[in-house]
């Protein structure tokens, strides 16, 4: 039995199975959320490479698979990846059942997940741009359902996913070209050209994410946070596999210098933009824009604390952007219009949804105390010794964005209203609750989670 | 010298030609003959790298890719765009290909290729980003996406040979038709109600 069996081909069959039953909901998302819990659990307990001795049998996964001549390996360093991908899998399936989402949700929703495992399994690394255009296209009915039209926001990111992989197989030919010479030849300048504009159309670096907020606004929060949360965090593991695999990547100066500037202006940009937004949907687009941005300083850091960083960073990140998505999609569910007009003193009202919608605005925002703020002071404090402009440019845009959150809270708080009231469900209260506390204690209590980050990073053995 | 290799330019005036017609022409009649005219264009160039018969891959996923399109086009009415849009593609167009024509030879040196793959491949995916930065219609954008990965196809075919990509490749075509059909049957969907 191999690694690749399990995570990728058995889940994705799972998902496939599920599209015919779409129409028994709790049902098929009790199977997509149970699957992707197991696969979870498996990828903890199950070590990939020795024989286990399960009483009389013995079980050995191989972390090797070949498929049509190319090969999907998954080692037992993969598992924290694997770990961190199907839990939150799991927990966005489980949250669909208090939203309005697609029936078919669950379904194309594990597909995609697999399919950022097999992205990340696939050797050589330029088959997965052929994945993630799969991944992307297959999203396609969760972004815009049957008898709604497509609107802009949607048609850009299949435009701007679909550029980067050209760029992304160029890349693959120019390295092979690096590789087959000596690093240092003209090929290296092409090779980091054609990976540079991949990577950017993909993870909607600066100035090519002008689809995300249109996206935000135009398709259903839940939808859009499951999309932008995953999806970035499975193409930015296939970029530090990049850089892993390359001596002449890791080690160029205009990588690093590359990754530093766009970053930095990633996180400015997208902090001054969230301070004069009024729309909560497209505050999120920026926020996921803003992580970006702080994802790509940690990794410009070139260093093993940038990785632990970035690692770190995963968690709250994934929380925060859960948590602010199933939000809106219960504001949605209730008729609240989530623009700072329609949450005018919504806090009397629901309460335990807008402190969840303020918590992880704040938390995303790296506020002092929250699960974002023990990755984002020593990021910047690195940076500010590597390189101050860049360092001032990332403080000035997490305030702007942190002014965005206190512009939320006073529309949540200013009411004439003197009673309280909850009209939260008792479920829905209960899972928002479960976040909240999560990303208090991450912040509380940050050693736990940077600890139990470095599991992910072990897979990277030359960057670390 | 075969016969592809002698009457390389052809292809290249006839790319030149079909991306034109699919900027222009508002009809998807004329638009579906121009995508079948373009990739038997786009199978030739590959064909000047390629055998022959892996290269007619990219003309039956090409036509396929057409024939999958032009499913939910039989019930469309051809929308109508006033002269002056049509004018300002035109311009943008004719600009676009004269900076195509006047690249330096110092640019087709960088990827070593030769001149009619060069041009078909730039024609292709110059004509294929003006094509989906200039409209807001499902149809019109996976029609340019196909026409720029046409484009790079061409130039790939040239650079490296790899049947599992090209496998891939086709599957990626045809999953953008499959995407365009499903865009434009939402839409239409939509405006019915």
């Amino acid at each position: 039995m191999s690694a690749a069996l399990i995570w990728i081909i058995l889940p994705f069959l799972v998902a496939v199975a599920l599209l015919p039953f779409r129409s028994q909901r709790n049902l098929v998302l009790g199977v997509a959320a149970g699957t992707s819990f197991l696969l979870a659990v498996l990828a903890w307990i199950l070590p990939v490479g020795p024989a286990i001795r399960l009483g009389p049998l013995t079980l050995q996964v191989s972390p090797e698979m070949v498929i049509l001549g190319r090969r999907f390996v998954l080692e037992a360093a993969d598992h924290s990846f694997l770990i961190l991908i199907y839990v939150f899998g799991g927990i966005w399936f489980l949250g669909s059942q208090q939203v309005k989402v697609p029936d078919y949700f669950p379904g194309i929703g594990l597909a995609l997940v697999a399919m950022l495992v097999a992205a990340q399994a696939v050797e050589p690394f330029l088959y997965a741009a052929l994945i993630l255009e799969m991944a992307v296209l297959i999203s396609l009915p969760l972004l815009s359902p049957p008898g709604e039209r497509a609107g802009p926001g949607t048609l850009r990111f299949l435009i701007f996913q679909t550029l980067a992989v050209p760029f992304i197989l160029m890349a693959g030919w120019a390295s092979g070209l690096v590789e087959a010479n000596l690093p240092g030849t003209r090929w290296v300048v092409q090779a980091i050209v054609f990976l540079g504009l991949g990577f950017s159309f993909w993870l909607a670096v600066f100035p090519f994410y002008t689809w995300v907020p249109l996206l935000a606004q135009e398709t259903a929060p839940y939808i859009f946070g499951f999309l932008l949360g995953m999806l970035p965090v499975g193409v930015m593991w296939i970029a530090l596999g990049f850089l892993d695999s390359f001596t002449w990547l890791r080690t160029s100066f205009a990588v690093v210098e590359g990754l530093r500037l766009t970053g930095g202006l990633m996180v400015l940009t997208a902090g001054i933009w969230a301070a004069f937004q009024t729309n909560l949907a497209r505050m999120l687009g920026y926020a996921i824009l803003l992580e970006n941005g702080f994802a790509l300083l940690a990794v410009s850091l070139n260093s093993s604390l940038g990785l632990e960083l970035f690692a770190a960073s995963l968690v709250p990140r994934l929380v925060g952007i859960a948590l602010w998505s199933f939000a809106l999609a219960v504001y949605h569910k209730h008729g609240i219009t989530a623009d700072l007009t329609g949450l005018t003193g919504v806090l009397r009202r629901y309460p335990v949804v807008s402190s969840a919608l303020a918590l992880a605005y704040f938390s995303l925002g790296g506020l002092p105390l929250l699960a974002s703020f023990p990755v984002r002071q020593p990021l910047l404090e690195t940076l500010a010794t590597l390189n101050q402009p860049v360092a001032v440019a990332a403080i000035v845009g997490s305030l702007g964005f942190l002014l965005g959150g206190y512009r939320l809270l006073a529309a949540l708080v200013r009411s004439d209203e003197k009673d309280w009231q909850i009209h939260e469900g008792g479920i829905e209260a209960v899972m928002l609750g479960v976040a909240m506390v999560l990303l208090t204690l991450a912040g509380l209590f940050p050693w736990v989670v940077l600890r139990g980050s470095l599991g992910l990073v072990q897979v990277f053995t030359h960057l670390r | 010298m075969t016969f592809l290799e002698t009457y390389a330019l052809v292809p290249v005036v006839l790319v030149g030609m079909t991306s034109l017609v699919l900027l222009f022409n508002p009809n998807w009649r004329w638009t579906l003959l121009a995508v079948a005219a373009q990739y038997l264009a786009v199978a030739w160039l590959v064909g000047l790298s390629w055998p022959v018969g892996l290269a007619a891959i990219k003309l039956v996923v090409g036509w396929m890719a057409g024939a999958v399109l032009s499913t939910v086009q039989a019930d469309a009415d051809a929308p109508s765009e006033p002269l002056s849009g049509r004018l300002f593609r035109l311009i943008v167009a004719a600009l676009l290909l004269v900076v195509i024509f006047t690249l330096p030879s110092s640019m087709r040196a960088w990827l070593q290729v030769t001149q009619p793959v060069f041009l078909g491949a730039i024609i292709l995916t110059g004509m294929g980003l003006l094509q989906v930065s200039m409209t807001a219609n499902p149809l019109r954008m996976v029609l340019g996406l196909l026409t720029f990965l046409a484009g790079f196809e061409v130039l790939y075919a040239a650079l490296q040979f790899s049947v599992l990509v090209a496998g891939l490749m086709a599957a990626i075509n045809l999953g953008l038709a499959l995407a365009g059909t499903y865009l434009l049957s939402t839409a239409q969907q939509k405006e019915r109600e």
